[in-house]
């Protein structure tokens, strides 16, 4: 076990270099100079004219040197946890995403803590009501959770309480730490909306395998041995099913970073979503850069995490 | 009954025996021809736009500013006066070309890396696994934003930076599907009869894969359609004024659909309902094509 946790911790470090090579040249992608395109931006240099300003720039930026020595100074200042200055305030990146993403991290584990309570539960009631109204009824509104586009349902929902409850988007966030009560109500509403999206995903999968796992002999056995119901699901049926699930569960917490940036901007919340889209319209690439590259780095580490955690959840696998 | 469509023409009995088949697919699998169904009316509602929009839907009207559905405006106007009902049939247009070009090109080029890799083996495959690998470590929204915020929004970019993200997902299927079927006798047999690998891949291993790509590459168009909404919700994803449903809904049009909640619903339920179409066409296809489902 021991040498297999080691050997996968290793097997994550040529994927995370790739993802900062990916990262560094897309952000070279952009056709023509960021320069010229921030001195543009802010609407003071037309096409040709400040060829000295952009010089300066350019300098400023490191955006002279050779591409492989601005990819090793990039990375050199990431690992002394650097990554250089907003373009937009003037202040080190890493402060100011440090600033918003307690409130990402709240959402989206807000939210995959909804759709566990949520998904689990409906379809171990679905698998085990199987073909009954309950069951029909649940896939029902797991199918909308599927097809309806999270933003649309957000925006419903903002729309609906705006109208019937005269409720208005709160100006200014409050951090959890400085008013739990406050900060719930203004973070509830987009967890409950990618909770219900990402719920129905989880409530398929649950169904799914809780049926398979309810063919197999030993739950029959254990059934006829006359199990309480509660015994035979709990122990024998979902432990056994809980694997593919929580594979789903770690696939879908990419997807809440996804949603995460689409909920900060429907519902005016301050995280790092919401960011990475105010960075994108201002073309503060470092600010971007930085954004994207955290949200993959979290995606892979939580992956890493589940492909562990298989080890401790099933006793058949030994390394 | 089989006797006389054996009698007929080929082409006819071609003809019957598509026809049946769609018949006995519709049957078998309701939600998955439901889903065919929601598919070809956007497919003619996309196609046919320009003649089945009531209105034209770049005309600026400032005489009926956000009006309510009426007789004249089906589902409205929006906050130029423009009608909603013809934005929302154009809009099936981008929809449904954004969806089926990224998937056509991702789904290809991952195809093509996928049978490549899984042929040759060795180095090739296992630089282009490590490829997916990375593509596949971001989350799909991030990193079509980081593409598109790179190359500007246009119809054409959004395409692309879907595309790329398709391509890992198609690439790993079609590799996973290559490697068992490399070992198959048939392949060992026109290895040894001389034939090129060229030959081999296209014309032996190739449509072999076939099934589980058109499942993913299904599967994967109702995503790509919510992604390219999503992007154009965010603004970066199709520009003003081309009508796309998630630009209709798009945030800046909050403060207007409190006042025209008429606003905030077509373009969600269009949306909706063509997602609903592809996923479900895409799972009763899975059921179908997958031999190891067949059975059951």
């Amino acid at each position: 076990m021991g040498a297999y946790i080691v050997r996968r911790l290793i097997s994550v470090i040529p994927t995370l270099i790739g993802v900062t090579i990916v990262v560094f040249l897309v952000m070279r992608l952009l056709p023509g100079d960021v320069a010229g395109m921030i001195l543009a931006g802010d609407g003071e240099s037309g096409s040709s004219g400040n060829m000295e300003a952009r010089e300066t720039l350019r300098e400023q930026l490191g955006l002279n040197l050779p591409l492989h020595e601005q990819y090793f100074t990039w990375i050199g200042g990431l690992l002394q946890g650097d990554a250089g200055l907003s373009l937009w305030s003037g202040r080190p990146v890493l402060d100011e995403i440090g600033r918003r993403i307690p409130l990402t991290i709240e959402l989206a584990l807000l939210s995959i803590a909804i759709a566990m309570g949520i998904g689990l539960p409906a379809g171990m009631i679905a698998a085990l009501k199987q073909d009954s109204w309950v069951d029909y009824a649940l896939r029902g509104l797991s199918i909308g959770g599927l097809a309806m586009p999270p933003f649309w349902l957000g925006t419903l929902l903002m729309l609906f309480m705006v109208v019937w409850f005269n409720w208005t988007p709160p100006l200014g966030f409050v951090p959890f730490f400085t008013n739990p009560w406050m900060n719930l109500q203004q973070v509830i509403w987009p967890a409950l909306v990618l909770g219900y999206a990402t719920a129905a995903v989880i409530a398929r999968m649950t169904r799914s395998t809780m049926l398979e796992v309810l063919r197999e002999d030993y739950v029959r056995t254990a059934r006829a041995k006359g199990l309480p119901t509660t015994t035979l699901v709990i122990t024998h049926t979902l432990r056994n099913a809980m694997l593919p699930i929580l594979t789903l569960a770690a696939i879908e917490f990419g997807f809440m970073l996804n949603g995460t940036v689409i909920m900060e901007t429907i519902f005016t919340l301050p995280g790092i979503g919401r960011y990475l889209i105010d960075a994108i319209l201002h073309r503060d690439y470092p600010v971007v850069q930085a954004i994207i590259l955290m949200m993959a780095v979290s995606f892979v580490l939580v992956n890493l995490l589940v492909d562990l955690l298989y080890g401790v959840l099933d006793p058949r696998i030994r390394y | 009954m089989t006797d006389a469509t054996a009698s007929h023409s080929d082409a006819e009995s071609r003809l019957t025996r598509t026809v049946r088949a769609i018949f006995t697919f519709a049957l078998r699998k309701p939600l998955g021809a439901a889903g065919l169904v929601i598919i070809a009316i956007f497919g003619v509602l996309a196609i046919g736009a320009p003649w089945l929009a009531p209105l034209d839907p770049f005309q600026i009207n400032p005489g009926a500013l956000l009006a309510p559905p009426s007789p004249q405006y089906w589902l409205g106007t929006d906050e130029f006066g423009r009608d909603i009902m013809s934005r929302i049939i154009w809009g099936a247009r981008v929809s449904m070309f954004v969806g089926l070009m990224a998937v056509a090109i991702g789904s290809t080029l991952g195809a093509v890396l996928g049978l490549v890799g899984g042929y040759l083996g060795g180095v090739v495959d296992d630089i282009i696994q490590r490829i997916v690998e990375v593509l596949l470590a971001f989350p799909m929204l991030v990193l079509a934003l980081a593409m598109v915020a790179a190359l500007g929004s246009s119809t054409w970019n959004v395409i692309m930076a879907l595309a790329v993200v398709l391509a890992p997902n198609a690439a790993r299927v079609v590799r996973s599907s290559v490697l068992t079927i490399r070992e198959r006798p048939f392949v060992e047999a026109a290895r040894n009869m001389g034939l090129s690998d060229r030959r081999i891949l296209f014309r032996h291993i190739l449509p072999n894969c076939v099934a589980p790509f058109i499942i993913t590459a299904t599967a994967g168009i109702g995503t790509t359609i919510l992604s390219e909404a999503s992007l154009s919700f965010l603004g970066l994803g199709t520009p003003p004024p081309t009508p796309s449903w998630g630009a209709m809904l798009s945030n800046n049009m909050h403060s207007y659909m409190v006042e025209a909640p008429w606003m905030a619903l077509a373009p969600g339920i269009a949306l909706t309902l063509v997602v609903f179409g592809f996923n479900f066409l895409g799972d009763a296809l899975r059921d179908v094509l997958d031999p190891k489902l067949r059975a059951g």
